[in-house]
């Protein structure tokens, strides 16, 4: 397998590879020194392509660009990058009732002041099961950068339903929404769309054994693949 | 980049400086990395004509590039602070971040789908439909020239690649290749153009 992960590394520089080749060829490039090189140069080589296609674009961009990066944290310069082939799920069995019961307590005050507003007691009852469920896993997620709120899961393995329980996120931005990942063996497999507030119900489009979940944000609608940046993920 | 060779750029914005060095571009970076915002207006002026270009071209919407070329500086932005340039030169580095959000993009279902009814499945285009293009005609002539001492298959494997936004295997496909050769000449492809542009990182 290592032989063929060398030849990929012009596919890889064009962004030819399909997902689960280039995650498996970025797992491998950065330690390869050949790859790595072959890598830096092919992009250099790309870029000079890029160079030669020009093309202005138009001019009220600018000042959307310079408006919305005012509003933009930096990453700080010394953080690790985070390799998501290499997260490992936290897989916190819920199956003792004492540890479901403070989860419900815990879920509950996450979205509870939604639940209440809109009084929706199915939502609270399907909820309440839903963690109460000595099978379920209750799988919080972590911001990878300066993302505010948080995101917690839960999903019983060997199902495809997901509730997803968001507070206070930040806005995606219009036309944009939040997409779950769970990240199987073949890839990230979408697992459900949600608001920056309030419980989701959420599906995963294959059943697989995830091990770890993580949050884009992608255009509304979602997307079959993540096309964003990685702003929460398991740890 | 290779040979550092100062030509006068046709430029829309009379206001904009003149051609940046990679060393001034430096200099930008390091300044942005620090979160100086007005380094970051000349690096756009600087970088937004050869990001533009690219989304541009594998996207083949105007609307939908122009909103991918929003992402993309927002993402720079971001990320400057962790900008090596021991890895790649600041164009390089931006084309890099803008090829691959564009490519990801129109392999999201959804854009696929719009973009396969707007173009009734042709095949993407070539290279010479950027001749409306503003260019650089020292970047541009090179690059051709370069393009066109590539065997056929090479050059036709790296285009539906970049700027079709093809899997290798899509490639091969298209060009009714083996899956093997198709990724094989994508890479002897970019050897060639590596050492006929002179390129080293």
């Amino acid at each position: 397998m290592t032989t063929d992960l060398h030849t990929l590394a012009g596919a890889y520089a064009l962004d030819a590879l399909d997902p689960d080749e280039r995650r498996r060829f970025e797992a491998h490039y950065p330690d390869c020194d050949t790859c790595r090189v072959e890598v830096e140069e092919f992009r250099a080589v790309a870029g000079e392509v890029a160079t030669s296609i020009r093309r202005e674009p138009p001019a009220h961009l600018r000042d959307q660009v310079l408006a919305r990066i005012a509003e933009t944290p930096q990453l700080s310069p010394a953080a690790p990058v985070i390799d998501l082939s290499e997260r490992r799920a936290a897989r916190r069995r819920t199956g003792a009732l004492l540890a479901a019961a403070a989860a419900a307590v815990a879920v509950i005050g996450l979205s509870g002041a939604l639940i209440s507003i809109s009084n929706d007691r199915d939502r609270a009852e399907q909820i309440a099961a839903a963690v109460a469920d000595p099978d379920a896993l209750v799988i919080d997620l972590d911001p990878t950068g300066d993302a505010d709120g948080a995101i917690r899961v839960v999903w019983r393995p060997g199902t495809t339903e997901t509730l997803i329980l968001a507070d206070g996120l930040d806005d995606p931005g219009s036309g944009r929404v939040h997409q779950l990942w769970a990240l199987g063996a073949e890839g990230p497999v979408p697992a459900g769309l949600f608001d920056v507030e309030g419980p989701s119900e959420g599906r995963l489009t294959d059943l697989v054994d995830p091990a770890g979940w993580a949050v884009t944000v992608e255009p509304a609608g979602g997307s079959t693949a993540p096309t964003g940046e990685i702003v929460f993920v398991t740890t | 980049m290779g040979t550092v060779i100062p030509f006068p750029r046709r430029r829309t914005r009379t206001d904009a400086p003149s051609a940046p060095t990679p060393d001034r571009r430096t200099d930008l970076i390091t300044r942005v990395a620090r979160g100086d915002e007005s380094a970051f207006a000349e690096l756009y002026d600087d970088l937004a004509s050869i990001v533009f270009g690219v989304v541009l071209k594998v996207v083949r919407d105007h609307a939908m590039a122009e909103e991918i070329v929003q992402e993309v500086f927002v993402e720079l932005w971001r990320v400057a602070p962790r900008f090596d340039p021991e890895r790649a030169s600041v164009s390089t580095w931006a084309a890099t971040i803008a090829h691959r959000r564009a490519v990801d993009v129109v392999r999201s279902s959804q854009a696929r789908r719009a973009r396969e009814e707007r173009d009734g499945r042709r095949a993407p285009a070539g290279h010479d439909d950027v001749v409306e293009a503003v260019l650089d005609h020292h970047d541009r002539q090179q690059v051709t020239a370069a393009l066109a001492g590539l065997t056929e298959t090479q050059r036709q494997a790296i285009e539906l690649a970049y700027f079709g936004g093809l899997t290798y295997a899509e490639v091969a496909a298209t060009l009714d290749l083996p899956i093997g050769t198709a990724k094989t000449r994508i890479r002897d492809g970019l050897i060639r153009l590596r050492d006929e542009l002179g390129v080293d990182r």
